[in-house]
């Protein structure tokens, strides 16, 4: 008796397929980005649904809290709708977009992409510490790489073109630091 | 005139559709670029693969050119746009902090979103660690309040830093960008290991870089003088000169000077040299007109800084003036007027006790408009009771006599622009 694939593993066994040439990704990006300004007069962005989602969790665990700390009292507490915001639509659009290129090109798999000298488990603990010190970061520079340096960088911001070239100066510097990481 | 939202002609449902639209596009551009894959994003940093310089600076490169092409086009109002204002230091520190971050965690915010989508399990815990680095952003930001708010300089551009109109600094933003991918392909090239995939350069790339250095020539080449900014904004304007709907009397001048508790009046005085030694107001800023529009970009800030801020331009008559004011409404400066009948109106209603005393003298009428049409004892300046004791700020009894002498015409619109955005 042949074993019948459920419709979810059916999208995980599709064949993989290499990706596009980056300048052709590019190009996306930048129309999309044009678009975006042309339309709703702002960037693209991603760091800020973090910061919604932080406020979110913490008003549901402690309001009062909320009321105490100025960086969450921009967008949560009292009446307000942390996500009431045009960055959760964007979100929504992107996950959208995600499943269907990845499922698409045969990338949507359960896998862990890792260095060669890393395990699983360790991937996955520097994954989470790296996400705690990007985000971080990208909340002390009041953005990350889609808010600031490509959305500032394409709109000619001067903070933003600092921004982007210290961290991608800070990213080269780290990756030689740690090479056995990903090498 | 772009963008729509400014003009709020979608609604909110149709704002939320684009939304989506355009964030199924930017997952998009992310996911064939290879980056819902931590181990190819990363390749960049080791030079396995030189995929994020190449995505990351062609979308800046490409969208940079299509707004600058259209602001130039007049089609999309830059002033209006969402660009990040400069924080200097906490820049600095916070960028430094993603770029360890990148390497470390093996995405970014938005590639975590993308990845996690695409089941890449350490994705998940970059959003998780994610969550928990905003939190403690959120908790500690207290005890370094200060510095996360100090060396601001608001809306700065790269215009401002290379003092050169966007045309110019797109065009060579193109050269550097087309450059770094020169090396960029040559350093993958050369450093990667044999296992890693070859930079591929396309067979296209000479000519797309040709085409791509045509197109922001082109943008430079149209970047429009103000002259021809004044044209795109002649049709709404220009009916307001001929209707004398901008040039405020010297009584309403003075009357909105008295009143600086509430507003910000910046008089601007765009003669030359001599003119201006002779007599001016105190309090004016002498900006002769040739250097008028270097100095739009401060303009700006102060307007920034003080939303209720007047600009007010002045010249002998009103010719400079107007000149003057048309280049600040071709640069969108809020608020501008003229100084209505130049300083010679002013003199004639406010130089009484000049020409009494004979600091101050008329003088024959020569067929020149644009001149003053006094004579002055020496060259005081605003050293004399109309240029002085008439624009003073304090002097209420002034105020008193002249307030029913005047139809207003001064009328301060609040600001304009985006609500907010970025990664707010």
């Amino acid at each position: 008796m042949a074993e019948k694939k459920s419709w979810f593993q059916k999208l995980i066994d599709r064949p993989r397929k290499p990706y596009a040439n980056p300048y052709v990704g590019g190009v996306v990006l930048g129309v999309t980005l044009f678009l975006s300004l042309l339309i709703t007069a702002n960037g693209l962005g991603a760091s800020a649904i973090f910061a919604r989602m932080n406020g979110f969790l913490v008003n549901l665990v402690a309001p009062s809290h909320v009321d105490r700390v100025p960086q969450l009292i921009k967008v949560a507490g009292g009446a307000k709708n942390p996500f009431n915001n045009w960055i959760t639509w964007e979100v929504i659009g992107v996950i959208i977009g995600a499943f269907a290129s990845s499922v698409y090109f045969g990338r949507f798999k359960p896998e862990t992409p890792r260095g060669p000298k890393v395990s699983e488990k360790g991937r996955w603990i520097m994954a989470f510490f790296g996400g705690m010190i990007f985000l971080y970061g990208a909340r002390m520079a009041r953005g990350c790489t889609s808010g600031q340096v490509l959305s500032g960088g394409a709109t000619l911001s001067a903070g933003s073109w600092l921004i982007g070239l210290v961290m991608f100066a800070f990213a080269f510097a780290t990756a030689a630091v740690v090479r056995k990481l990903w090498n | 005139m772009f963008p729509l939202a400014s003009i709020n002609a979608l609604g909110k449902v149709g704002l939320a559709i684009v939304e989506i639209l355009i964030g199924i596009g930017f997952a998009f551009g992310l996911e064939i670029s290879g980056f819902s894959n931590s181990y190819v994003l990363t390749g960049q940093f080791y030079f396995r693969n030189g995929r994020v310089i190449k995505a990351m600076f062609t979308a800046i490169v490409v969208a940079m050119i299509l707004i600058f092409g259209s602001v130039a086009l007049g089609l999309l109002d830059y002033e209006v746009i969402w660009v990040d204002p400069t924080y200097l230091w906490p820049g600095v520190v916070g960028g430094a902090l993603m770029g360890i971050g990148i390497i470390i965690g093996g995405y970014c915010p938005g590639t975590s979103l993308v990845s996690s989508t695409a089941l890449k399990k350490d994705a998940w815990f970059f959003v998780l660690g994610g969550l928990v680095g905003t939190f403690l952003f959120s908790e500690t930001e207290r005890l370094f309040h200060y510095f996360y708010n100090s060396s601001f300089y608001g809306r700065l551009t790269l215009m401002d830093i290379f003092h050169a109109n966007a045309g110019t600094v797109v065009f060579w933003m193109t050269v550097a960008a087309l450059a770094l991918f020169w090396v960029n392909e040559w350093a993958v090239n050369k450093l990667r290991r044999e296992d890693s995939e070859p930079a591929a350069t396309p067979r296209w790339a000479p000519i797309a870089s040709v085409v791509v250095l045509l197109v922001a020539a082109g943008v430079w080449a149209i970047w429009p003088t103000w002259q021809q900014r004044w044209n795109q904004v002649a049709d709404t304007q220009a009916p307001l000169l001929q209707q004398r709907q901008v040039q405020a009397s010297p009584q309403e001048v003075a009357t909105t000077m008295n009143k600086t508790k509430q507003l910000n009046t910046v008089i601007v005085d765009v003669r030359d040299d001599y003119d201006y030694n002779l007599f001016h107001l105190r309090w004016s800023r002498h900006i002769p007109l040739a250097n008028l529009e270097s100095a739009i970009p401060e303009f700006k800030k102060i307007v920034k800084e003080t939303p209720t801020t007047v600009f007010i331009v002045v010249s002998d008559d009103e010719g400079k003036a107007t000149e003057a004011w048309k280049m600040l409404e071709a640069y969108k400066v809020p608020n501008a007027y003229i100084l209505g009948g130049g300083l010679n109106d002013w003199i004639k209603v406010f130089g009484e006790e000049d020409l009494a005393e004979g600091k101050i003298m008329e003088a024959k009428a020569n067929g020149n408009v644009e001149a003053l049409h006094y004579y002055f004892e020496a060259a005081l300046g605003s050293r004399y009771r109309a240029a002085d004791m008439y624009a003073d700020p304090e002097n209420e009894e002034v105020l008193e006599k002249i307030k029913d002498q005047f139809v207003p015409k001064i009328k301060v619109k609040g600001p304009t622009g985006p609500a907010g955005g970025g990664c707010g």
